[in-house]
């Protein structure tokens, strides 16, 4: 009865009705469309570190505060046992898609022609199980992934950010876009190899032209320090420029095969790496694979100092942008529950006011205070409820024209533009949340107007007009 | 014959922005059940404060007050309101039928309060609304119904819960004189068939001509 009651009562005042409805469907749209938008950013980012770094990495012990660019002093020795111990784990198995090593130095490249160089950081990996890496698409995101530049090339073959490839001056070989330096801007020296190039790498570079005087236009040379603190250059094949987004890593980015980079480092002794990492099927799955995994270290591989890292801790951009959204996103909802808050006690204020009588005479025949309250209440609530549904179908329709409207942009680390989407179909709990939020404010917001009415004198009320 | 109300030195003032009117100045009244008893008085004589007082939905500033044989005064406010569902009907100048629901779903009201089963409540309400001879009229709303008959879905109201009492703040006051006289009599009818009291409140001189007895209220004191 009281629900009828209630219905029967906002149709009463249509417009009014009508207008607080107006105002719940909106903030249902706009909190539901922007969480989808976010969402869709969160899933976008997690999707394209998981496809580079995995969901988890096994790493030697303090490697990861300590230790990068220093793989002589952090490298897992016996990298390959870890490795077929977490591939044979009947625990973890089920979960795995891609167990794979990389291999992550510091150096200084340098262009023996050009007589330029600087230091990069470098990444020697598996390619072919990078490239499996790369095919994780636990939320059905849009796009294929291409291949490694490096998928198929020469054990020697190297890519490195557009960026490192103008300083590098690799320009014309490489097709590098925006890299014409007028004359009268190069930098003083840069055709005097001796001044630019360390001495060590200058004279190595000049060595190895002496073996190989025909060298192709598009070779650079990386010295680094071998785990015995020599130094060492290994020759590599630039066969491509790939811009990395973020200048600053697109400036000192070599990517090359795992076996040439653990040559540089490791020569002839037994090559390790700095990190092994490990995809799961699903992102969910990470706390169970993490237990094993700590279980594993404590018992199979406690001979190792080994240690364990996620992909949120090993990229703290990830989290930040979470955050940032997740902050902007608060800001919205905290508005729009505000909004609907005062625009449905105003209604249920003017409710309760016009219906002053009503409310004496329900009183006099024996209602209950409370009665009185659950009346307004069941209205506010009918009205969120109302106004949540119709604004989740009302969502629903304009994600779909948004996400067939061919608009596009290019989120933050990323160098393609990507289709702009909203993720609000297939993600109950979301429109669960704001409809069980936004009911939940129109009630509480029609509880004080309800309360006032509750609370008026009967004599007074019957004498209301 | 049992009393309907009994009154002792109750004394009832209003403050009207800052001047006190003092509405009943120590009534010493009782009022005889299964009767129909007639208040009258002038204007402001506070007669509509008594028939407040009797009917529960206000309270004395002292003295005593037993309705029904209930000492009221100590009744906190929920259990007032469980004391007028079971034991009083009102009708009032004004219907004061709820506009949303239909006359069935009015006279309904009151038995949903005391949670009388579905079916007893069907079977009540058919019975009320044919008693004020509005048994056709029951998917009507108020706003399709005239004075006459929406006065009468009051009375429905009023008596489906067969209270002890019903009491009637100038029922006819909002009427024509012959639907007046016509509620007057419906009312005096049932009170006969349901040996119900009724006090009813009024000026009209057809309503005091119609009762078994009157009392005559002038400046807040029972002449």
């Amino acid at each position: 009865m009281i629900f009828a009651l209630a219905v029967r009562n906002l149709e009463r005042n249509r417009r009014r009705s009508l207008t607080t409805l107006a105002a719940i469907v909106v903030g249902t749209v706009a909190i539901l469309l922007f969480g989808g938008y976010t969402r869709n950013i969160s899933y976008g980012l997690q999707v394209g570190f998981v496809r580079s770094s995995g969901h988890l990495q096994i790493q030697h012990r303090n490697y990861f505060l300590y230790g990068t660019g220093n793989p002589a002093a952090y490298g897992i020795a016996d990298y390959q046992h870890v490795m077929a111990v977490v591939r044979n784990d009947p625990v973890l198995a089920p979960m795995l898609t891609v167990v794979t090593p990389t291999l992550e130095l510091g150096g200084i490249a340098g262009n023996f022609d050009a007589g330029v160089s600087r230091t990069v950081i470098a990444t020697g990996s598996n390619v072919d199980e990078q490239n499996e890496l790369r095919k994780w698409n636990d939320y059905g995101l849009e796009g294929t992934p291409q291949p490694l530049a490096l998928t198929g090339t020469a054990p020697d073959a190297a890519v490195i950010g557009e960026g490192l490839a103008r300083v590098l001056q690799l320009c014309g070989p490489l097709h590098v876009r925006r890299c014409e330096l007028p004359d009268g801007d190069r930098p003083q020296g840069s055709h005097l190899a001796s001044n630019t190039l360390p001495a060590g790498l200058a004279d190595l570079s000049s060595a190895e032209a002496r073996v190989n005087p025909r060298r192709p236009e598009n070779r650079v040379e990386l010295l680094a320090a071998t785990a015995q603190g020599a130094p060492n250059v290994a020759s590599l094949s630039v066969i491509k420029a790939v811009n990395q987004a973020v200048k600053e890593f697109d400036d000192i980015y070599v990517g090359l095969h795992l076996a040439q980079a653990q040559r540089l480092i490791y020569g002839a002794a037994a090559p390790q790496v700095t990190a092994i990492v490990i995809q799961l099927h699903h992102t969910a799955q990470i706390p169970a694979a993490r237990a094993r995994l700590e279980h594993l270290l404590g018992t199979t591989l406690k001979d190792q100092p080994l240690e364990i890292h996620d992909y949120e801790t090993l990229n703290p951009y990830y989290g930040q942008t979470i955050g940032f959204f997740a902050a902007i996103f608060g800001f919205i909802s905290i508005l729009i529950g505000v909004i609907v808050l005062f625009t449905v006690s105003n209604t249920m204020s003017m409710a309760v006011m016009e219906r002053t009588p009503e409310i004496g005479t329900l009183r006099a025949i024996g209602l209950r205070r409370s009665g009185i309250r659950k009346i307004f209440m069941a209205e506010g609530m009918l009205l969120g409820l109302t106004g949540s549904i119709l604004g989740i179908v009302a969502a629903l329709i304009l994600a779909f024209a948004i996400n067939h409207g061919g608009l596009t942009w290019t989120p933050p680390g990323r160098i393609d533009p990507v289709s702009l989407t909203v993720r609000v179909w297939g993600e109950p709990r979301p429109m669960l949340a704001v409809a069980v939020a936004l009911t939940l404010v129109a009630i509480v917001s029609s509880w004080i107007p309800s309360r006032r009415g509750a609370r008026v004198n009967i004599v007074a009320a019957l004498r209301h007009s | 014959m049992h009393c309907a109300a009994l009154l002792r030195g109750v004394i009832k003032t209003y403050r009207v922005e800052s001047v006190e009117v003092h509405a009943l100045r120590g009534v010493e009244l009782e009022i005889p059940g299964q009767r129909f008893t007639a208040i009258a008085g002038p204007s402001g004589s506070g007669k509509t404060t008594l028939l407040n007082l009797i009917g529960c939905i206000d309270r004395p500033d002292s003295g005593e007050l037993i309705v029904e044989g209930t000492p009221v005064g100590r009744l906190s406010d929920d259990a007032l309101s469980d004391f007028r569902a079971r034991h009083l009907g009102f009708v009032f100048q004004n219907f004061n039928l709820l506009p949303v629901l239909t006359a069935y779903e009015n006279v309904e009201y009151p038995l949903r309060l005391t949670n009388k089963p579905a079916a007893q409540r069907r079977e009540r309400v058919r019975a009320v609304l044919d008693a004020v001879g509005l048994g056709s009229h029951a998917r009507h709303r108020p706003g399709q119904l005239s004075g006459g008959q929406q006065q009468r879905v009051a009375i429905a109201r009023a008596l489906a819960a067969e209270p002890r009492m019903i009491l009637a703040d100038e029922p006819t006051a909002n009427l024509d004189s012959n639907t007046g006289a016509s509620i007057i009599e419906l009312l005096r009818q049932l009170q006969r068939e349901h040996a119900v009291s009724i006090v009813i409140c009024s000026h009209d001189p057809k309503v005091i001509a119609a009762a078994d007895n009157t009392i005559y209220i002038r400046d807040g004191h029972v002449q």
